[in-house]
C-alpha cells in the first residue's frame, strides 16, 4: 500500500450550527436551479467577509438562472462570475487570488455551497484546499454544504464529451491486475453504460442513493439502471444519500481488499454529496483513480431544494502532524 | 478442466478473465496467428470484437497456457517473448488532466509514463519465462535475484539490498517512483494557478529516457540470464491505443518506422482509431512497409458470415461463434458443462435457406407467387416449371443459387411479421445461427447475448428438463438486446446524430421488406461516396467503433476505408425487424428521414 501525504478528517455539523459562525470567505454557483440560492437565503450575508459567486457561462437567459442573479444580487450585491462548466482553471485562479491574502495567515474559514456547482468546480476547489493545507500551509477550514433536490423530470441523457481523472486523484494503476471499478450510480444508465465499455473492468461495484421522498417506492435509480444492473455481474448496495462520513467510511471498507492488486477506478455518477465522498476517498488512498465523466445536456435541469441539508467540515491533516 | 462455481458467461470481456479463464475460453483465430511475426501490426476492431483477448494472449503468460501444439512450440523454442500493455482508459485519464506548457513536455511525459508501464509489464513477463525456463524453484529464485539485481542497477541507478531482489519488490519501488512524479505534478499544476514559484520535476528521472529504451536493455539482462537467442520476437502488445491521441501515437509510429531490433510492436485500436501515419522523423510510415493492418471484424473466422463450419474457421470443426459456446459452457462446469447450443437455442426458422422446401404446393412457393415483384415472379416461374417437369437435382441447385437462398429467409420473415395479430410478437428471431449471425462476429456481444437469454429464460432459471429457451423469448431479447445497443451510441460524441442515421435507415429497410412487392436483392447498406464519406465522418467512424456500422469485406481503397459500403450491423435485425444481410446498399442521401412518430414506435 502507497503511503498517502494526507489524513483526512470529516465533522459533521448543522444549519443552525452555520448560523452561529462567520466565514472568511463564501463561495456559492449561480445555476438553473432553485436550489442554488437555498443557503444564501438561509445564512446571513454579513455571515462573510468576502463572497465569490460563480456563474456558468451557458443558458443565461434560463428563467430559474435569471430568478437566482435577482436574489443573489439582493443578497450579496453581486453578479456572478461567468465561467465554463469545465473550466477549473480558471475558479482554480479566481479562488487562489482571494486566498493569497491569507498566506502567513493561521487559518482562513471557508464556506462553500457545492449544491449547484459544477462537479468539476468543487472537486478542483478539494484539490486546492488540500494544496494550502499541506504545502502552503495556511490551516483552511473548509465546510462544504449541500441541500437535497427534488428531482421530478424526466431524465436527460448527455454526451460525453471526455473522461479523465481528476488531478490528485490520478491513481497509480497497475498493468497487468484486474480492475475495479466503483461505481456511483445516477439517473443516466446510458452514460454509465458507455463509461463500462470503455473501461471495461474486470469487477463492477455500483452504489447508490437512497431516495429521501422513497417512502418505500422503488427506488429510481434502480428504475434507470435496471438493464444494467440485470444484464451485468455487478454487486450493488444503498448508501445514505446525505452522510458524507458514512459513504466515505463504507467505500473505505470496500476498496482495502483491493487496494495493494488492484487497480480501483471509482467513476461517481450519483448525487454530489457521493461524489465529494469519492474524491476524498481518491484524495487519502492514492492507489484510486477518481473518473470525471465530462458530459453535456442539451437542457438544463430545475431542482428546487428538499431542505434536507448535508453540512461537512473537512480537514486535511499531514501525516507528520496527526501523529504527533 | 474446469473453473468452478464460475458461469464465463457472466464475463463479458477479456479485461476481467484471469490467465487460465483467458487461455481456456481462447479461440484463435488467423488474425491471431499472424500477430505471431516480426512484423509490426496495428489490429483494428470495434469495441468488443475482441481485440483485448488476443493482445493478452500473446503476453508469455497467457501463450504458454494455450492448449495449442503451434502454441506449445514457440514457449519451447522461445521463439515469441510477448509483454502486454494495456494503455487503458483509466492510464490514458491521467495524461489527460494536466495542462501542457507545449507539446515537447507532454510528449515527454508520455515517453515516461509509457517507459514504466513497458517496464512493468516486462517484469511480469519475466516472472513467467524465469517459472518456464527454470530447471526447478532453487534455480528459478536464484536467477530471479539475479535478473532483478542486474535490472536495478540499469534501471534504477543503484544496488537493493538482498531481501529486495524479487520482481515483486521492484515492481513496488517503480509504483513508489511513479506516485511521487504524480505528486510533482500536481504541485507543480497548483504552484502555477496560484502564482507561486514552480518547483522542478525530479522523481524517477531515470525513465526519462528514449521510449522503448528500458525494454532494449532490460531484454538483453533476461536473455543473457535465460539465454533467450537473439532469433527471438519480443512482442509489445499496445492495447486500446484509441485511448491515446495523435501526438503519442506519432511517437509509437516512429518506432515502427525506426529499426527496433527484436522487438515488434502490435497496437490494438479502433477501426478509424490509428489517428497518424506520421512520425517524428517527418516521414510517413507506409501501411504494409513498415507494418501491416489486420481489421479482424474482417477475420475470415470471426466474420462467420453465414455460420458455416469448418469453411469459415479451418482447423476446427465448428464455427467460431459455436467455439466459443463451447468453451465457455465446457469450462464453466456445473450445469453449464453440459449445455448445448443445439438443445439450448434449436434451428433458426429464417437462416438454413437450402433446406427450405419449395416443392410445388408448398407455402413457401405460394407466397413468393403473391409477395414478389413481377420480374422476380417470373424468373421463379421458369425455373419451378424445370424443376417441376424434370425433377433434377441440378435445377433445384440453380434455383436456390439464383433464387432461393437471396430470398427464402426474406420471405418467411416478412410472412411471419405479416401474420402477426393484435399486439402478438414474433418468433422469427430466434435458433442459434440467428444469435450467431446477429452477434457479428462480436464475442462480448455473443457472450452478452447468451446471458442475456440465460438470464431470462423462464426454463432455464426453473432448471427445467428441457432447457430450451422459448423461441418467442429468444427473439424478444434479440429486439431488446438490439435496441439497448443502438441506445448505447446515445452519450458517445457524435452519438445522437448516428442514432439518427441508423433509425432513419432501418425503418427504411424494415417498410421496403414488409410494403413492397419480395425482389431478389432489397436494401440493407447504405451507400458513402467520397463526399458523403467526408459528410458524415465522425459518425461512420463512431459507429464502427461501436459496431453498429460495417464496411463491407470487398469495399474498395486501404484501410481505413473512407467510402464504399456499409451495412448496418445484424445485432439491429431483430428490433427494426428487418432480415440480418448486407443486400443492395443505398446513396445516404436517399434514405428518407423517418416520420416522427414512426421514430418515437422505435424508440419506445
Amino acid at each position: 500500500m502507497l503511503k498517502s501525504d494526507c489524513n483526512i478528517s470529516l465533522a459533521c455539523e448543522s444549519l443552525e450550527s452555520l448560523s452561529e459562525r462567520t466565514f472568511d470567505i463564501g463561495i456559492f454557483a449561480c445555476g438553473y436551479e432553485k436550489r442554488s440560492r437555498f443557503f444564501s437565503e438561509k445564512l446571513q450575508s454579513n455571515k462573510f467577509k468576502h463572497v465569490i459567486l460563480l456563474g456558468f457561462d451557458t443558458h443565461k437567459d434560463h428563467p430559474t438562472r435569471i430568478e437566482n442573479e435577482v436574489v443573489f444580487r439582493k443578497i450579496y450585491d453581486k453578479i456572478p462570475v461567468l465561467i465554463p462548466s469545465n473550466d477549473s482553471n480558471t475558479v482554480i485562479k479566481i479562488i487562489s487570488n482571494v486566498l493569497k491574502y491569507f498566506d502567513g495567515s493561521e487559518e482562513c474559514r471557508i464556506f462553500i455551497d457545492y449544491s449547484s456547482m459544477s462537479r468539476t468546480w468543487y472537486t478542483h476547489l478539494l484539490f486546492l484546499f488540500k494544496y494550502i493545507n499541506l504545502d502552503v500551509k495556511v490551516n483552511i477550514e473548509c465546510v462544504f454544504g449541500y441541500v437535497g433536490g427534488l428531482y421530478t423530470q424526466k431524465s436527460v441523457h448527455r454526451t460525453i464529451r471526455n473522461i479523465y481523472s481528476l488531478p490528485g486523484c490520478e491513481g497509480v494503476p497497475r498493468t497487468t491486475k484486474g480492475t475495479l471499478a466503483l461505481l456511483g450510480l445516477g439517473y443516466d444508465s446510458l452514460a454509465i453504460a458507455s463509461v463500462l465499455d470503455q473501461l471495461e473492468p474486470s469487477k463492477v461495484i455500483a452504489f447508490y442513493a437512497e431516495d429521501e421522498k422513497a417512502n418505500g417506492a422503488p427506488l429510481r435509480v434502480i428504475e434507470e439502471n435496471k438493464i444494467l444492473l440485470n444484464t451485468m455481474d455487478i454487486q450493488s448496495f444503498q448508501l445514505d444519500y446525505l452522510d458524507v462520513e458514512d459513504v466515505f467510511r463504507v467505500l473505505s471498507e470496500i476498496v482495502m481488499p483491493y487496494i495493494d492488486d488492484w487497480s480501483i477506478n471509482i467513476i461517481p455518477l450519483g448525487p454530489k454529496t457521493h461524489t465529494l465522498s469519492c474524491v476524498l476517498l481518491s484524495q487519502k488512498f492514492p492507489e484510486i483513480s477518481c473518473l470525471y465523466i465530462d458530459g453535456e445536456s442539451k437542457i438544463p435541469y430545475d431542482v428546487d431544494a428538499s431542505g434536507c441539508t448535508s453540512i461537512y467540515r473537512i480537514d486535511y491533516i499531514s501525516p507528520r502532524k496527526s501523529e504527533l | 478442466m474446469t473453473i468452478e462455481n464460475t458461469n464465463l458467461f457472466e464475463i463479458e470481456n477479456a479485461r476481467s478473465m484471469d490467465i487460465e479463464q483467458i487461455a481456456l475460453t481462447f479461440v484463435p483465430t488467423q488474425a491471431f496467428w499472424r500477430m505471431l511475426s516480426r512484423k509490426h501490426n496495428i489490429i483494428l476492431g470495434s469495441r468488443g470484437s475482441g481485440k483485448t483477448a488476443l493482445a493478452r494472449m500473446l503476453s508469455h503468460n497467457c501463450l504458454k497456457k494455450l492448449n495449442d501444439a503451434k502454441a506449445k512450440d514457440y514457449i519451447r523454442d522461445k521463439s515469441f517473448i510477448g509483454l502486454y500493455v494495456p494503455t487503458r482508459l483509466d492510464w490514458i485519464s491521467a495524461l489527460r488532466n494536466k495542462p501542457w506548457k507545449n507539446s515537447a513536455e507532454k510528449e515527454l511525459f508520455f515517453q515516461w509514463f509509457l517507459n514504466i508501464s513497458i517496464c512493468q509489464a516486462f517484469l511480469e513477463t519475466t516472472k513467467s519465462c524465469i517459472d518456464s525456463y527454470s530447471s526447478d524453484k532453487g534455480a528459478a529464485a536464484r536467477v530471479e535475484a539475479e535478473i532483478v539485481e542486474a535490472l536495478a542497477k540499469v534501471w534504477l541507478g543503484r544496488e537493493l539490498p538482498p531481501e529486495k531482489l524479487t520482481i515483486t519488490s521492484i515492481q513496488s519501488i517503480i509504483r513508489e517512483i511513479q506516485y511521487c512524479r504524480q505528486k510533482e505534478y500536481q504541485a507543480q499544476l497548483m504552484e502555477e494557478l496560484t502564482g507561486r514559484k514552480v518547483s522542478a520535476i525530479t522523481s524517477g528521472s531515470e525513465f526519462d529516457v528514449d521510449l522503448f529504451s528500458p525494454l532494449y536493455i532490460g531484454k538483453d539482462i533476461v536473455s543473457n540470464f535465460l539465454n533467450i537467442p537473439n532469433s527471438s520476437t519480443w512482442l509489445v502488445a499496445i492495447d486500446e491505443a484509441e485511448f491515446l491521441d495523435k501526438d503519442h501515437q506519432r511517437i509509437l509510429n516512429s518506432h515502427m518506422r525506426a529499426y527496433s531490433e527484436n522487438v515488434s510492436i502490435k497496437m490494438t485500436t479502433t477501426p478509424y482509431g490509428h489517428y497518424t501515419t506520421e512520425t517524428n522523423s517527418g516521414a510517413m510510415l507506409d501501411p504494409g512497409e513498415d507494418f501491416e493492418y489486420v481489421y479482424i471484424d474482417q477475420d475470415p473466422v470471426t466474420y462467420s458470415d453465414y455460420g458455416n463450419d469448418n469453411s469459415t474457421n479451418p482447423g476446427y470443426e465448428l464455427s467460431f461463434a459455436k467455439m466459443v459456446f463451447k468453451k465457455r459452457a465446457q469450462f464453466s462446469g456445473g450445469r453449464y458443462a453440459q449445455l448445448s447450443y443445439q438443445n439450448l437455442f434449436g434451428d433458426s426458422q429464417l437462416l438454413g435457406s437450402t433446406k427450405d422446401d419449395w416443392s410445388k404446393g408448398s407455402g413457401l412457393r405460394q407466397a413468393l407467387l403473391s409477395e414478389a415483384n413481377p420480374s422476380l415472379i417470373d424468373r421463379a416461374q421458369e425455373f419451378f416449371t424445370k424443376i417441376d417437369q424434370n425433377c433434377e437435382e441440378d435445377d433445384i441447385k440453380r434455383f436456390n443459387d439464383s433464387v432461393g437462398r437471396k430470398v427464402g429467409g426474406r420471405l418467411a420473415l416478412r410472412m411471419k411479421l405479416k401474420n402477426i395479430k393484435g399486439n402478438g410478437k414474433t418468433d422469427a428471431y430466434s435458433g442459434f445461427s440467428m444469435i450467431e449471425r446477429c452477434c457479428d462476429g462480436n464475442p462480448r456481444r455473443l457472450v452478452r447475448i447468451i446471458n442475456a437469454m440465460l438470464k431470462t429464460s423462464s426454463n432455464w432459471r426453473k432448471r427445467s428438463y428441457s432447457p430450451r429457451i422459448k423461441l418467442s423469448e429468444q427473439s424478444s431479447i434479440l429486439a431488446e438486446f438490439g435496441k439497448a445497443q443502438l441506445d448505447r451510441a446515445l452519450p458517445e460524441p457524435n452519438g445522437p446524430e448516428l442514432h439518427q442515421l441508423i433509425t432513419d435507415a432501418g425503418i427504411f429497410f424494415s417498410k421496403q421488406l414488409l410494403n413492397e412487392p419480395l425482389r431478389v436483392d432489397d436494401y440493407c447498406s447504405i451507400q458513402f461516396t467520397k463526399d458523403s464519406f467526408d459528410h458524415y465522418r465522425k459518425v461512420i467512424e463512431r459507429g464502427c467503433e461501436l459496431g453498429l456500422l460495417f464496411p463491407y469485406k470487398k469495399v474498395t481503397g486501404a484501410l481505413p476505408y473512407d467510402e464504399g459500403e456499409f451495412r448496418l450491423a445484424f445485432v439491429l435485425a431483430a428490433h427494426f425487424k428487418v432480415f440480418p444481410r448486407k443486400g443492395k446498399s443505398i446513396d445516404v442521401k436517399k434514405i428518407p428521414r423517418s416520420p416522427d412518430q414512426m421514430r418515437i414506435d422505435f424508440e419506445c
